[in-house]
């Protein structure tokens, strides 16, 4: 029995070190080529790029660049797609029509049905940047239209930029209202390619979703506006000051800064102040402060002596912002009998007269 | 005496046999994880911390350290969280219990005053003795508190804190500033159900044995606890890993017991007796890892501690988790507290046998095939199954050096290191405290 045992144990565990060994030199065999190669790539590629920039500089002489083409199909992708982010205008168009050219934007196209997630993701991501220049598009078009459709967030994404890319806002129209239903790392990334468009925007689309009563699309919009820390041409954010949901109340009140200041909003915002939910009148108290609201005085003094340790803090930084008639109220404040509003008010008062070295 | 010999061989021959079943169910682990790895590796772990970095809608997250005191490599790490890329992150150092002269020197470290910020009482706590800020332009919150143990600083740390997403790194780890932009992004991708990321890679191996051995340790700890669980959504961190999870679920949850692994064993405690959909994320790149051991002290120091946080967290399972501890950690317990006794008794019974001719030459065999060839077949595969699933990761002269160190690994190390873990194992028995909150009982 121990004989049989001893046998069949040898064998399996003999056979697996020896299936490991083997599996092992190939795999070596394997990284050791996969290595070469991105030690040929990395000393290829900036040649490469040095040939591209010849031609991106007025060079018509392609010799160099096809030869490349010829021998690395891939790099001269790599190359191409290294330039993302640094050029743009002509020298982008030239260098769109170059890759249309060699043929690699069909080659992109081809992997893009692909069965190999990465290679898939990979295409789309370089047909995103090739679809800023027109030709490009009318060649892709469709392609990346269909893909906003995709199963594939990592494919969404890249198709989105793409169209983005195109400048027809009846399309960035609608993959802003894709975004605003994607996950929050979607909504982030279109969030940085959609803020040039932000005023365009704000005319038709945002407000269209803001009244769509929808609270979760309402909300996702509220914060990629916000998350554009620009100034908006937005109308109409009066009644999201009031809205029932105070998660709305709350990302409303962080845009309030950013938009046009009406005589509806500021009320709006000073009584918000008062609110019961201190989680809103915190961020009452920090719109305040940002917006420099005079008005907001009093309920910010009576924010530091009543309000939660956080609403105070807030309240007290909010006064700090808007010297003198504010370091006036935080020196009283700090002079008075209460220890916890005195404590933080003299806390503020401190800060702020370093942060602007008196 | 002749029963005393066939009970002998019996046990034996029983002990061997079962010795191979639990390498083999190990080994199915360990292919588990490849095919989860591989999986990953394939569809591949998009990079977008430069957006991330800008932009205003990543959730804030707040680092906290609990340092034992003030020496400057406490000081340090403080330093290396400060250098983490995130655009809003935010340091939060508790001091549990820190004399007058401690305190003084982190004062002077980074310039503090007595700040206004409020603590909330979320998390059940020893008193706060006060909450400091640095004069200079660095987000940094030191919480000066009565001493109350680590797991009691940590839930300090989480009541401080303001952030919702915490972040945790292991002092013994080394880590790229990056870290905190890589981890949010599992998170951000499905942020209702993820709770938390556990990140990292192996230790990387170096020159000398020692070296080694800790990194192929560490290997089969990732493959297994990180790769392998993950495909059951099971994850739990090893030793140098990253570990990011959301403030509302560790109040939710209880806050902190003791360090990160009984964090993450709660937490998945937790989320499983709400029968909520959740999902606790593994992401297997070179974020963080944990020091390479040179010298036997030095793996010795990383088997104790290891082993010491695995068998307070299974002894503690049904508070951290109810009845879904023995699921998390029952595959572990197996491996790192039942496999090195019974090891152990057989090789002693196998040589008193052998002595008393009670045991039979095959049946000793037998006993070494079950365990150290068995330790052989795993650690090779542990390499191999790694470099299939994530192929080209280290250069083929580094593969094959951990290749070969799995053979001396089994022939004395491993037999080593047995005792150190029954050692361990009994140790943290008379340590174990039952925790203050519990789940589910």
């Amino acid at each position: 029995m121990t004989g049989i045992e001893l046998s069949v144990t040898a064998l399996l565990l003999g056979g697996y070190a020896l299936f490991f060994g083997v599996l092992l030199a190939v795999l070596t065999r394997r990284a050791s080529r996969v290595r070469q190669q991105a030690a040929t790539a990395e000393a290829l590629v900036p040649e490469i790029r040095d040939a591209l920039v010849d031609y991106l500089a007025g060079s018509n002489d392609q010799t160099r660049i096809r030869q490349f083409v010829r021998a690395n199909r891939l790099d001269v992708g790599n190359a191409v797609l290294s330039f993302q982010g640094t050029i743009g205008g002509s020298a982008r168009d030239r260098l769109c029509d170059l890759a249309l050219e060699l043929a690699l934007v069909h080659d992109w196209g081809q992997d893009t049905r692909s069965r190999e997630p990465a290679v898939r993701r990979r295409a789309y991501a370089r047909l995103a940047f090739m679809c800023a220049y027109e030709p490009c598009q009318r060649v892709v078009g469709d392609l990346v239209t269909r893909a906003l459709g995709d199963a594939d967030p990592e494919v969404r994404l890249p198709a989105a930029r793409a169209l983005i890319q195109s400048g027809n806002m009846a399309v960035i129209g609608q993959v802003f209202e894709m975004a605003v239903s994607q996950n929050l790392l979607i909504r982030i990334l279109l969030t940085e390619d959609l803020r040039k468009y932000a005023a365009e925007l704000c005319a038709d689309t945002v407000p269209a979703i803001l009244k769509s009563g929808d609270s979760k699309r309402i909300l996702a919009v509220l914060k990629m506006l916000a998350a554009w820390e620009r100034a908006l041409p937005l109308t109409g954010l009066r009644p999201l000051l009031d809205d029932r949901d105070r998660e709305i109340r709350i990302a409303a009140l962080r845009l309030a800064p950013l938009v046009p200041l009406t005589p509806e909003n500021q009320n709006a915002i000073l009584r918000e102040l008062t609110d019961s939910d201190s989680g809103v009148s915190t961020a009452a108290a920090l719109t305040a402060g940002r917006l420099r609201l005079q008005e907001s005085m009093p309920s910010l003094a009576r924010c530091v002596r009543t309000g939660t340790a956080e609403l105070a803090r807030m309240a007290a930084s909010a006064m700090a912002a808007m010297p003198p008639r504010g370091w006036e109220t935080l020196e009283e404040l700090a002079g008075g009998t209460d220890p916890a509003a005195a404590f933080i008010a003299s806390v503020a008062l401190d800060k702020a007269r370093r942060k602007a070295g008196v | 005496m002749e029963s005393i010999g066939q009970a002998v061989f019996w046990t034996v021959q029983a002990l061997a046999v079962s010795l191979f079943l639990l390498g083999v169910g190990a080994f199915v682990v360990l292919v588990r994880g490849c095919f989860m790895l591989r999986r990953g590796t394939r569809a591949g772990f998009a990079d977008y911390s430069d957006v991330l970095l800008k932009s205003a809608l990543a959730p804030a997250v707040t680092t906290i350290a609990v340092p034992p005191d003030a020496l400057p490599e406490s000081r340090q790490f403080a330093r290396r969280l400060l250098d983490l890329h995130f655009g809003r992150n935010e340091v939060v150092i508790v001091l549990d219990g820190p004399s007058e002269a401690e305190m003084a020197i982190w004062s002077s470290e980074f310039k503090l005053y007595r700040s206004a910020r409020p603590v909330e009482r979320k998390l059940p706590t020893a008193p706060v003795r006060g909450v400091y800020e640095s004069r200079d332009p660095i987000r940094i919150v030191v919480v000066d508190k009565e001493p109350g143990g680590a797991a009691d600083a940590w839930n300090a740390g989480v009541n401080v804190a303001t952030s919702p997403v915490i972040g945790l790194l292991d002092p013994e780890s080394e880590f790229l500033p990056t870290v905190l932009l890589r981890m949010i992004q599992p998170m951000l991708e499905a942020f209702e159900e993820t709770v938390a990321v556990c990140g990292g890679e192996p230790i990387p191996p170096a020159a000398g044995l020692t070296s080694r051995w800790g990194a192929l340790e560490s290997l089969r700890a990732w493959m297994t606890r990180g790769a392998a669980f993950a495909s059951r959504n099971l994850v739990l961190p090893i030793p140098g890993s990253a570990v990011m999870a959301r403030r509302d679920s560790i109040v939710a949850s209880g806050g902190f017991t003791g360090g990160a692994l009984e964090l993450i064993v709660r937490l998945h405690g937790f989320s499983l007796v709400s029968q909520k959909p959740y999902r606790i994320a593994f992401l297997p790149v070179p974020v963080s890892y944990g020091r390479t051991p040179r010298g036997m002290a030095q793996l010795r120091q990383m088997v104790r501690r290891d082993q010491s946080e695995l068998a307070l967290a299974f002894r503690r399972r049904k508070s951290l988790a109810g009845p879904f501890g023995w699921r998390m950690l029952g595959d572990l317990y197996l491996d790192r507290s039942l496999r090195p006794k019974l090891e152990t008794a057989a090789y002693v019974l196998a040589a008193a046998g052998l002595v008393m001719g009670w045991v039979d030459w095959k049946l000793a065999g037998f006993v070494l095939l079950a365990t150290v060839a068995m330790g052989m077949v795993k650690s090779l595969g542990a390499v191999v199954l790694r470099e299939l699933a994530q192929p080209a990761r280290s250069g083929p002269a580094q593969i094959a050096s951990l290749f070969l160190a799995a053979i001396p690994e089994n022939l004395g190390y491993r037999q080593l290191r047995n005792l150190w873990l029954i050692a361990d194992s009994f140790g943290s028995a008379r340590a174990a405290k039952p925790p203050p909150q519990t789940i589910v009982h």
